[in-house]
């Protein structure tokens, strides 16, 4: 009796292990199969030109690509006038692993460089706007509810609309008043996606502070302003901080609106890319250094504020 | 004498309940949150009354700028054009379909990562925060990238495919399936993760003690699933369902980038027909009948939307 319970003891227990490997052979195939593109993008960034036209290709930068890029730009270079020290210039920077990086920042007139310092002068300045109009706005709802449920729905049926459709009315508006193709255009209109959202998320956020500490405030002679400003806020400053961050991630993606507001003035990373695409024989590997910066502030937000990006994601109802 | 009492004390109680209203309407409480709401209230106003009145004025007239006739007034012509419109309805079924079928895979594949992740382990907030970066990718990086990988000579997916004997198809623009499914599996590869994590937020609100219960009943592990964990879950995929539905109606940037609609207006979104009508075409009246068919649509799903999530307890798990 004794041992053959043993025995069924040791199968269950090998049948656990067998489990449990099979279970972190399952979880690792999840994770390649969303996380491979990402490993494209970065390795891509490190790659030549030459590179992306091979029939085997890898997802990471090839050593040898590399120096044979090197070499075969080197040479035709003899021929021609340049100095020797431009020459040397060259070689050196197509040598290092991060050549596709310097030669974003290094040329003249890059329309990327361009695209990233816009993209983060447009995403602070309408992320710091939002921030400013949305959360008195979202205390207001959460706790004294003006105007009923009304309001909340015309906020939220702003949310739920498809951009294409505000675009094009905006569009004429826009051209009307004569602001196309400024940053103040981009300014005001990504308020039309990121007010909607931000007030939503920090509504949520709010309604968890509690009322009675307010009360509590507001007996010891706090104003209803000082109630919001020193009770409330610091209560509710991880709401604020998510939406700050998605107000800014929101802005630092989008497209359409970019594309259709702005053009030359104002130029927008993603617009940038897009462009990219359209044409065919540019530097791909520029491409994806661009897309490399691009997606920084994604991962940074993933893996450091994944607890609440659910909560965001869903609009504050799963928290 | 009677009747003059009551009219009085009448007078008098309206009176009293008149200037109780205006001491409600005016309270100090009212103004205040007025106050703190106006900002955002006349900002997004502003934004949306000018385009909505546009909409819907634009929207009965027929407004072309490539024709050189002043805009008229053709009431419901351009929504009865735009029902025998095949390009519409083309678009139309695409969007439905890119929905359906999107939300489908999405939500069986995450169930499984979620069962897959369910429990404490050693590295699982560095893996749940990994899977999400595709989330929060740009949607044009995301479709970039795919357009590199779906390359039917250079790309890594027909490289990988080989491997195993399958001769690769020319994915995004060969076919309106293969079209339609290059843009499935980037919206499916980016969204995945989302409702993974948010069915994985379910399961865990679960009490273990009806698990607990339902194994002394001696309930087989299929049955528990069919009959107790899926059941528990319903508000978690009516969520995601209303959330899905929402965001690939709008569904834009994958589009553009991977197919351009094409081949030739076979794999277009309802977007970016809209898109193509105003922009491209400069047919402006008969884009905003489209923008009215969209607007209606969203304005049931936010009633929709509103109704099951207000009144109730939010969803709290951990």
């Amino acid at each position: 009796m004794k041992s053959s319970n043993s025995i069924i003891g040791k199968q269950k227990e090998k049948l656990f292990i067998l489990k449990k490997i099979i279970r972190a052979i399952l979880i690792l195939v999840v994770l390649f199969v969303f996380l491979f593109p990402i490993t494209f993008i970065i390795g891509g960034s490190f790659k030549t030109q030459r590179e992306f036209y091979i029939t085997n290709p890898s997802l990471f930068a090839r050593v040898e690509y590399r120096k044979q890029e090197s070499f075969s730009t080197v040479i035709p270079k003899e021929d021609s006038t340049s100095s020797s020290e431009e020459l040397e210039q060259k070689s050196s920077s197509q040598k290092s692993i991060w050549f596709n990086y310097k030669s974003i920042f290094a040329r003249a007139g890059q329309r990327v460089k361009k695209g990233i310092t816009d993209s983060f002068l447009v995403s602070i300045v309408s992320t710091i706007l939002t921030m400013l109009i949305s959360v008195p706005a979202a205390y207001s709802l959460a706790r004294y509810r003006p105007g009923g449920t009304q309001i909340s729905f015309f906020i939220l049926s702003i949310l739920f609309l498809p951009p294409i459709v505000g675009v094009l009315p905006l569009f004429f508006i826009f051209k009307t008043i004569g602001i196309l193709d400024t940053y103040l255009v981009l300014f005001i209109s990504y308020l039309f996606i990121n007010l909607p959202f931000a007030i939503w998320i920090m509504k949520g956020f709010f309604e968890d502070v509690p009322e009675e500490l307010e009360q509590a405030a507001m007996i010891d002679g706090y104003s209803r302003f000082k109630v919001f400003f020193k009770v409330a806020i610091p209560l509710a400053k991880s709401g604020i901080a998510v939406a700050g961050l998605f107000a800014f991630i929101f802005s630092w993606n989008e497209l359409l609106f970019s594309s259709i507001f702005s053009r030359s003035t104002v130029q927008t990373l993603p617009l940038v890319l897009q462009d990219y695409i359209g044409s065919t024989g540019n530097p791909w590997g520029e491409l994806f250094a661009a897309s490399t910066i691009s997606l920084i502030p994604a991962a940074l937000l993933a893996i450091f504020m994944q607890k609440y990006i659910i909560r965001g994601l869903t609009l504050g109802e799963v928290k | 004498m009677k009747s003059n009492k009551v009219n009085i004390n009448n007078e008098v109680g309206k009176k009293e309940k008149l200037s109780n209203y205006k001491k409600i309407f005016w309270s100090r409480k009212r103004i205040f949150s007025w106050n703190m709401v106006s900002p955002a209230f006349i900002s997004l106003l502003l934004l949306a009354i000018g385009p909505l009145i546009f909409i819907f004025y634009n929207a009965f007239r027929r407004w072309n700028l490539t024709v050189p006739v002043p805009p008229k007034f053709i009431g419901f012509s351009n929504f009865i054009t735009l029902f025998h419109d095949g390009r519409f309805w083309n678009a139309f079924g695409n969007t439905t379909l890119l929905m359906a079928s999107g939300i489908i895979i999405q939500i069986l594949l995450g169930l499984g990562i979620a069962m897959l992740l369910k429990g404490k382990f050693k590295g699982r907030n560095i893996i749940t925060g990994l899977i999400l970066i595709p989330v929060l990718i740009a949607p044009v990086v995301g479709g970039i990238t795919w357009k590199f990988l779906f390359n039917n000579l250079y790309g890594l997916i027909n490289y990988w495919l080989s491997f195993i004997g399958i001769n690769g198809p020319l994915w995004i623009s060969s076919t309106r399936f293969l079209g339609l499914s290059s843009i499935l599996i980037v919206d499916a590869w980016q969204w995945t993760p989302f409702v993974a994590l948010v069915l994985l937020a379910g399961l865990e609100g679960i009490p273990k003690e009806i698990y607990e219960a339902a194994d002394v009943d001696g309930a087989s592990t299929g049955r528990t699933f069919f009959k107790l964990t899926l059941p528990l879950l319903k508000p978690m995929f009516v969520l995601i369902i209303l959330l899905r539905t929402i965001f690939i109606f709008k569904i834009y940037d994958a589009v553009i980038i991977l197919t351009e609609g094409g081949p030739g207006v076979s794999t277009e979104s309802l977007s970016l027909l809209t898109y193509y009508i105003g922009m491209k075409h400069y047919n402006i009246g008969y884009a905003m009948s489209m923008a009215v068919i969209q607007i209606i649509f969203m304005v049931i799903v936010a009633n929709i939307f509103l109704k099951i999530t207000t009144g109730k307890k939010k969803l709290e798990t951990r």
